[in-house]
Order: structure tokens, then sequence, then C-alpha cells
């Protein structure tokens, strides 16, 4: 048995940073202190915190925490066995039951086991590993198999090779097979470092792998593994980092790239990136963007926080993030705006033949977020959604489940549920063979555009197919332009396509919308058609307003352009911060009704923000559900409440009032609701009661995983909003006025 | 299980040593009470290469090929990846301490077995034969339909190619990518295949 502590080399300087940062309040110090905090208060429920507590904290009771945590994880794996999961998806499986065996390394070098129960646990962990995930290793194709699902299988082995290959003949033999295959795991994704699989898995699982994958190789094999370039591909352990990173849009989500939609940000690679990079736009995401109330799951486990707590560097003034435009020729790029305010992403990476169910079709597909909110739409339908079911899309499989078939459609993953250029009017577009599907032309970070071609990718059906592309500008740090241009031999239907947010407002020209959060977006088409056909999409996404908007813009021949104008505004503007000095109280049974809470709240906790549970900010119990209070000088007019986001079950009163948050529920995973105060508060101090349930527990049915509330609530009243007065495009150049100011921009049409 | 581990390690030791004598070990080990044990033992006499271990390993396959694993119906219970709660499960009435350890080890030894037969580098029409049936039955866990592919790869007879053409449209991407790379072993030197992300459904 390897008598360090695998993986923290310099256990003492850790545990200083940590105590330093405590004791400074800084943003590690909270989190920090946090996370200690949840772990002495309630182990069973954030079981995967209790180890780093024990090798930090080191009380008896820390200690003993960590090897219950143990004893709980290995109790359930023999009816682990009789469930599809560990047999059809076993790397979900293999990720943790690795992080579980390197917690009980640690508990191991601490002489915390009495000697047979060690080697009682360790023959159960390692048995366990040989028969379920390093057969499941061999069952990936080696070498063509490079995905998330590998990487967690080969890591696991190979780690198990480090933790007990001293001692044992099997975790050698596992290590042998392990630590072979993981090069080629990093060299085997593209230099762009995205995987291809959508950002929720290289969010979820391939870049928190990336740590744990680099520092295992560099202990035993030496040298670096982290900047090293490897073949057969070109990837690398930093350029996995950089995609990672470039997945945070600056609206505070990640990419709704591919598979599985908009989503929060993992922060444990990032931390492990701003270590060995140095580099501050780490440590600005982490710093000033990173959402710590949530609970994220890394590798099918929930300790994101303790590896953030173990990569991240001391630093002091880190600044605000800098996001900065950015293209990578394979995959797609990003037009950021100075202020970060304005976000444009344009992709067109491969998608997969024939079932493209997590690479999708989505050539020079559009991301658009403005002053903290989406734009745009993209993916997944919710169970009621029939709107991608197109025919040429179902599969059925029959080898992922016991005994069963699957039959299921995957038009989702096609081109029609994209924000692109379709022809003839086939939805269910998608390559049928290997080939580059599209080529990035042009891209100037300085002067904001971006310039790619999908053309291979139409010509697979319509060899007539010339020139398909699509060039997006960010102008002025205010408005974007997008241009479209199709060329074909022969006459073609040409449909371009959004899917926008819902909330469509009128507009003389175009199409309009405003979100719930009131961020307006025109879409207008200053040259090209402006015949098009908007239809909600009851369903999709499954998050946000759980709705979209479909817009059509039509053209017919066999050329087609459109020159969009997307006009983006803000119509409300913060009044006051309302973040601080709210009355909180715990109510641990869920029994309290508003006369009650308003009762105990008076002598309850007072001052304390409402910007994440308040056990993460003070020694408060862990609870389930909180209620709050505030009075609030509401100013004359219309105004807003912003209240946290990932609140559960909320209800809220204003003078004793209830207001309806129903309009808000889903759209509140993941974005901070603004509610709409009833006109009778307009100039009147108002009593705000809000209760809300929040996650408690990483596995309890209800806790959330963990995931807490967060967000910074405020009073929002209106701004006042121009819209387009005038655009046009003329002799090289649009022109648009909008209010008392004009803009004008020389712009040189595409052509083949 | 630490009396299993050992065993197992000891399985282990011996294909990590070379050790030609520990053959009769390991032997032995193939008819192991416990099934985890019997799997370490295979993976072992893959690694060791020995020629004469190809007929027992054989019979051991066929012998478990018999094993009606496929009829396992769904189960409730079991729990999520990595969780710290035990959700147990409820098995029908009728369920013997037989059925659960076949349950559990659902296409483990099968895998082993072509991948360790294959290694032996003889194959006899018996070999084939199996082989030939399990790179095709779609009642079998893909891990052996997978498994039989890369073996009859590595074993490179002709008479394999018509089953293994039909393997290469298998609907699951890990058997059809053995079946290619075994179709072009056989019959031309193996092209890659690169994009690898597209063959599940969401999990």
């Amino acid at each position: 048995m390897n008598s360090r502590f695998f993986y923290l080399d310099d256990l003492d300087a850790l545990c200083e940073k940590l105590a330093r940062a405590s004791r400074d309040g800084t943003r590690m110090g909270l989190v920090w202190d946090s996370v200690v905090r949840r772990a002495r208060s309630a182990p069973g429920d954030f079981p995967w915190f209790t180890p780093l507590v024990a090798l930090v904290g080191g009380e008896p009771q820390d200690i003993e925490n960590a090897k219950e945590t143990i004893r709980r994880y290995l109790r359930t794996l023999d009816d682990q066995s009789f469930g599809m999961g560990l047999h059809f998806h076993f790397w979900c499986w293999a990720f943790p039951h690795a992080r579980w065996a390197l917690y009980f390394q640690w508990l191991c070098a601490l002489g915390a086991w009495e000697p047979a129960e060690e080697r009682r646990l360790r023959a159960e962990f390692l048995a366990f590993q040989y028969v379920n995930f390093f057969s499941g290793m061999r069952t990936k194709p080696e070498p063509e198999c490079v995905d998330n699902q590998s990487l967690s299988l080969c890591f696991s082995n190979a780690l198990f090779g480090q933790l007990f290959g001293g001692v044992s003949a099997i975790a050698r033999r596992m290590a042998a097979d392990g630590l072979r295959r993981l090069p080629d795991m990093l060299g085997g994704f593209p230099p762009s470092g995205y995987s291809g699989e959508g950002s929720t898995y290289m969010d979820g699982v391939v870049g928190p792998s990336i740590p744990f994958v680099v520092e295992l190789l560099e202990r035993a094999k030496g040298g670096d593994w982290f900047d090293r370039v490897l073949p057969p591909h070109g990837g690398s352990a930093a350029s996995v980092c950089r995609m990672i990173g470039r997945e945070w849009m600056s609206c505070g989500l990640t990419l709704p790239w591919d598979h599985y939609g908009y989503g929060t940000g993992v922060r444990s690679c990032l931390a492990y990136a701003a270590h060995r990079t140095g580099d501050p736009f780490y440590a600005g995401l982490l710093e000033r963007q990173a959402d710590w109330a949530y609970d994220q799951a890394i590798g099918w486990g929930y300790d994101d926080l303790p590896w953030s707590l173990v990569w991240w560097p001391q630093t002091r003034g880190a600044g605000g993030a800098a996001f900065a435009s950015w293209a990578e020729p394979e995959v797609g790029a990003a037009l950021v705006s100075d202020d970060a305010e304005l976000y444009l992403m344009q992709m067109w990476d491969e998608s997969a033949p024939h079932y493209p169910t997590r690479a999708h079709v989505n050539p020079n597909a559009l991301v658009l977020a403005a002053y903290g909110s989406p734009l745009t739409v993209d993916g997944v339908p919710d169970k009621s959604c029939t709107s991608f079911e197109y025919q040429d899309t179902w599969r059925e499989v029959g080898y992922m489940d016991l005994g069963q078939k699957r039959k299921f459609n995957f038009g989702v993953g096609c081109a029609g549920a994209h924000s692109v250029l379709l022809v003839d009017g086939w939805e269910g577009m998608r390559a049928f063979s290997e080939y580059p599907q599209a080529r990035l032309r042009a891209f100037a970070e300085a002067e904001k555009f971006v310039t790619a071609e999908a053309t291979p990718l139409y010509r697979e059906r319509w060899p007539d197919a010339r020139v398909v592309c699509r060039r997006s500008r960010l102008c002025h740090e205010r408005f974007w332009l997008i241009e479209d241009f199709a060329r074909f031999d022969q006459a073609h239907d040409f449909t371009a396509r959004f899917y926008l947010r819902p909330g469509r407002i009128p507009a003389t020209r175009g199409v309009a919308i405003e979100t719930a959060e009131g961020i307006r977006l025109h879409l207008l088409p200053i040259l090209g058609g402006d015949s098009f056909r908007v239809e909600t999409v009851a369903g999709y996404p499954n998050v946000l307003d759980g709705a979209s908007l479909r817009v059509d813009f039509t053209q017919h021949g066999s050329e087609c352009r459109w020159l969009w104008l997307a006009w983006p505004e803000a119509t409300r503007r913060v009044a006051s911060d309302e973040a601080d000095g709210w009355a909180a109280l715990p109510d641990a049974v869920g029994a309290l009704d508003p006369a009650a809470a308003r009762a105990g709240l008076a002598t309850a906790s007072q001052g304390i923000p409402l910007t994440q549970p308040p056990f993460l900010l003070r020694d408060l119990p862990v609870c389930r559900r909180w209620w709050f209070r505030k009075t609030i000088a509401v100013p004359q007019g219309a105004a807003w409440l912003r209240l946290p986001r990932r609140m559960l079950e909320p209800r809220l009163w204003i003078d004793g009032a209830e207001i309806d948050l129903a309009p808000q529920t889903l759209g509140m995973a993941l974005l901070e609701p603004e509610i709409p105060l009833p006109p009778s508060a307009a100039g009147r101090t108002v009593e705000i009661l809000l209760r809300t349930d929040t996650g408690h527990s990483q596995y309890a049915p209800g806790g959330n995983h963990g995931a807490g509330f967060s967000g910074r609530p405020a009073l929002l009243a209106p701004q006042p909003a121009s819209g387009i007065g005038h655009a046009e495009y003329r002799d090289g150049q649009v022109t648009i006025r909008a209010g008392e100011r004009e803009w004008t921009v020389a712009h040189k049409l595409l052509e083949t | 299980m630490e009396t299993t581990l050992l065993r197992m390690d000891a399985c282990a030791a011996i294909a990590e040593h070379r050790d030609a004598a520990g053959l009769p070990v390991l032997l032995d080990a193939l008819a192991d009470p416990d099934w985890r044990v019997r799997y370490a033992a295979i993976v072992a006499l893959g690694d060791l290469g020995d020629p004469r271990a190809a007929e027992p390993l054989l019979a051991l396959l066929r012998a478990e090929a018999r094993e009606p694993l496929f009829t396992q119906p769904p189960l409730e219970g079991g729990g999520d990846a990595g969780a710290t709660l035990v959700h147990p499960v409820a098995f029908p009435a009728d369920t013997t301490e037989a059925t659960k350890e076949a349950w559990r080890r659902r296409g483990r030894l099968l895998q082993a077995g072509c991948l360790a037969l294959a290694n032996l580098g003889t194959p006899s029409a018996p070999l084939l034969e199996l082989l030939h049936d399990l790179a095709t039955d779609q009642k079998r866990d893909y891990m052996v339909r997978a498994a039989a592919c890369k073996a009859l790869g590595q074993l490179a007879c002709p008479a394999s190619l018509p089953v293994l053409e039909e393997a290469t449209r298998d609907e699951e991407w890990c058997t059809a990518t053995e079946a290619r790379k075994a179709v072009a072993a056989i019959t031309r030197p193996i092209e890659p295949i690169q994009r690898t992300w597209e063959h599940e459904p969401q999990h």
C-alpha cells in the first residue's frame, strides 16, 4: 500500500493554504468553510466532502465520518450488481469507484483503520473493480475508442494500480492496461480540446478527469503530461482545460453545445488549469463567475468542491474573468463584447454520421446571449415534445437494457433542431459518411468576426451545392450582423431557421422577442426575404422557459442570401441591491405556515445574505426548508424582484399576499427569476416573505444532489429601450439608427 | 472477499511472473467455486499464453455459454453510480443464490475466455464454432459479442469472414468496430476508425 496521500504530495501546505484562506475570508476560504460545515454537521448528506475534511480538518470525528462514508459506499455494491447501470453503463460506476478507493487509501495512509478492516475493505474494492471495470475497459476497442467512457475506465484501472499495486497482482494487471491506454486518451482528443460529446460530457466527465489523469501519469511515468501534445490526434490536457474554460458563457451558463443544453460550469478542472498555467483567465472564472452553491457532479460523483480546493492556487487580486473572443478551426468561434455583456457563438463541429445523438448536426448554428440572458435555444426536449420526431430519424436498439428493445428518435440531434440553414425542408439532415464537414474561413479577434463554411455537409445530399457559408460580426460592441450565403446549381427552397426564447413582441419587420428577464432581441433581415413563419415549440428545451419559438425565414432559388441585424436590448436595470439583510429561519420539518414563520423570523438569525443557503454561509443547520423576510422600499412605477436561481418549491408573499411563481418555476433552475411586483407595491415599503427548499443532500430524495440556490436579489426598474428606428444595407454599408444614435458598418458581402 | 482476493491475486501473480509451473494452479482455479477467481484465472491463462490451457478454457466457455443469463429481468433497486445510499434489490421470490451469482457475472467469464483463447492462438474448429456463435448472438451482452469479434480477428481465419461481415452491421458500436478490425486483419492492413462517440443512447 502506498503510504502517501495519493495526489496530495504536500498535505501540510494544503492545510496551510485552506486555513489562511479561511482566516482571510477569501472566496476560497468561504468555499472551504462551507465544505467543512456540511461535512461535519451532515456527513451522511454530503459524503463526498468527508474525506478531504478528514485529512485537512483532522478531528477524530472527521475521520470517523469519512470511514463510515467508505463503509456505506461499499455496502451498496452488491445491490448495484443487479441493475442495468453497472452492466451496460459500467463507466459511470468506474469513475466514482476509483475515487472512493482513493479516499480509502487516504484513510489508510492516515492509519485510520484497524488492520483487519483495512484488508477486508481493500479486498472489496479490488475484487469489484477487477470483475466489473477491468472487463469494462477491455470492452472498449483500443485504440479507436476515445471518449468520456473509455477515459473513465482507463483512469480507474490505472489508479487502482497506483493505489494497490504494491500489495495486489490484479491491481498491477489493471494498471498495465490502464496506464498503457491513458496517453492515447489524451492524444486522441482533437487539438481543439473538444471531445465532440457535448458540453455536458465535456464539463462533467472529460474536464474533471484531466487533473486525475495528468497527475497520475506524472507520478507513474514522470515528465510533464499537461502541456504535452500527444498522438494520434494532437490532443493535450491543456487544450481540454482551455476548452472547458471557453465553454463558460459570459451570461453565467455553459454552452448548450450538442446534447443536453445549457448548464452550470464545472470548477475543479479550471482550478487545476489555474494551478498549472497561472493564467488569470481561470482564476478569474473561479473568483468571479463560478457558482459555488452548485454541487456539480463530476464523473458521477460530488467532489468537485473538494478538488477545486485542492488545486485552486492561492492568488491575490484575481481580476474579473477576461472573457475573450476565440476560434478553434475544427469546432467554432465565440465573439464577446469587451464588457462581456454580448456573446455570440457560431459552431461547426462535426456531427456523427447516421445517428447524431451526441455530436449534433449544427452547421454554423448560433448561440446568442446578452445582458445575462440566453436569447437562443438548443438542448433537449421534454418527454411531451414530439416536434423533432422526424420520420427518418427513428432507431431501435437492444444492447443497452436488460432483455428489451429501446426505440428512440434522434431528430433533436439533426439539423432541423438547430439555428441553421435548411434546404428543401429536410429537417432530419445529417451526414452518412466520414468527411470534413465544415471549415473556418476567417476569424479576427480584434475586429470580432468569424466566417465558416459548411458546404461539404450539404453537398453530401445535394451535389449541386457550391457554397453554404455564414459570417457573424459583433459591431460597435453593440449589435450583431449575421450573413448567410448559399449558392447551388439548381433552385431549392432555403429556410433560415432560428430557435429563440419565447416572448414574441410586435415588430414591423423581422421577428422580436422579450425574454422573461426583459432582454429583447430583434432579428431583422436587412438583406434577403422577410417572409417567415413562427411556431411555438412546447417542451423544447426542457429547461429555461420550457418552450421556444421556431422562426423560419424562407427563400427560393439557386442562390440565397440573408444579412441579419440581431439587435439586443435590456429593458430593466438594478434599482437597488437587496442581497443582504434578510432574516432567515430554518423549518426542519416543513410545518410552518406564513404566520408562524413570520413570528419565528422576528427572533431568528438576522442580517443573512440571500445569496446561498444559510448553512453555506454561517453555522446554521443543514436544513431543506428555509423562510426569509425583509422589508424593501419599492420605487414608483413598474418593478421586479430578482430572486436566487435553483430555489425549490418556492413561495412568495408580498405584504401578506401570495404571488404566483408558477411562470418562473422551470426557468429558475438556470436563471435568477425576476418577479413582477404588484402595482399596489409601487412607491411603498413592503414586506417580502419567501419560503424555499434548497439542496441539502447529495443523495437523499429531494436533496437536489446538494445543489443550493444562488444569486443576488435586487429590485429592478424599467430601462428605456429604443428599438431599431432604421436599418438598411446600401453600397457596401450597413446603417442603423436607434434612439438618438446612428451606426454605420462597412460590409462586403460574401462570395463563393 | 479477502480469501477470494488472495486467490485472484495468486492467479494474476503467476501470469505476471510468466511462471509456467503455475499452469496447474490456474487450471485448478477454473473450477474455483467463486466466479471472481475463475475470472482472474481466465485472464491469467490468456496472459500466460500456454496453449495447453486451450481445451480447459474452451470447456469452461461452453459451459458458461449455456447459462441463460439473458433472461435476467429488470429489477427494482440498485441505486445510483457512486452512491452511499443502499437501495436494496427486490428479487423474484424463487431466486436462488446460484441465479444471483450468474446475474452478477453476466458476460464477464465469456468475455475473458474469448480474449484469453485468442491469445493462445490455437484456432480449433470447436473454438471457432463457439466464437462464431457468440459474435452474432444478439441475446449476448455486447461485451461478449465484441470480445468474440476481437478474438476472431486475432485468430485470423478466413472461415470467420462471413460471421464477421455480419457483425460489422451490429447496431452496437464496440462490436461493429471489433468486427471491422477483424475483417481488416484477415483481409487487409488495419484502417483505424477514428470517430467513436456516437454509438449509444444518452445516459
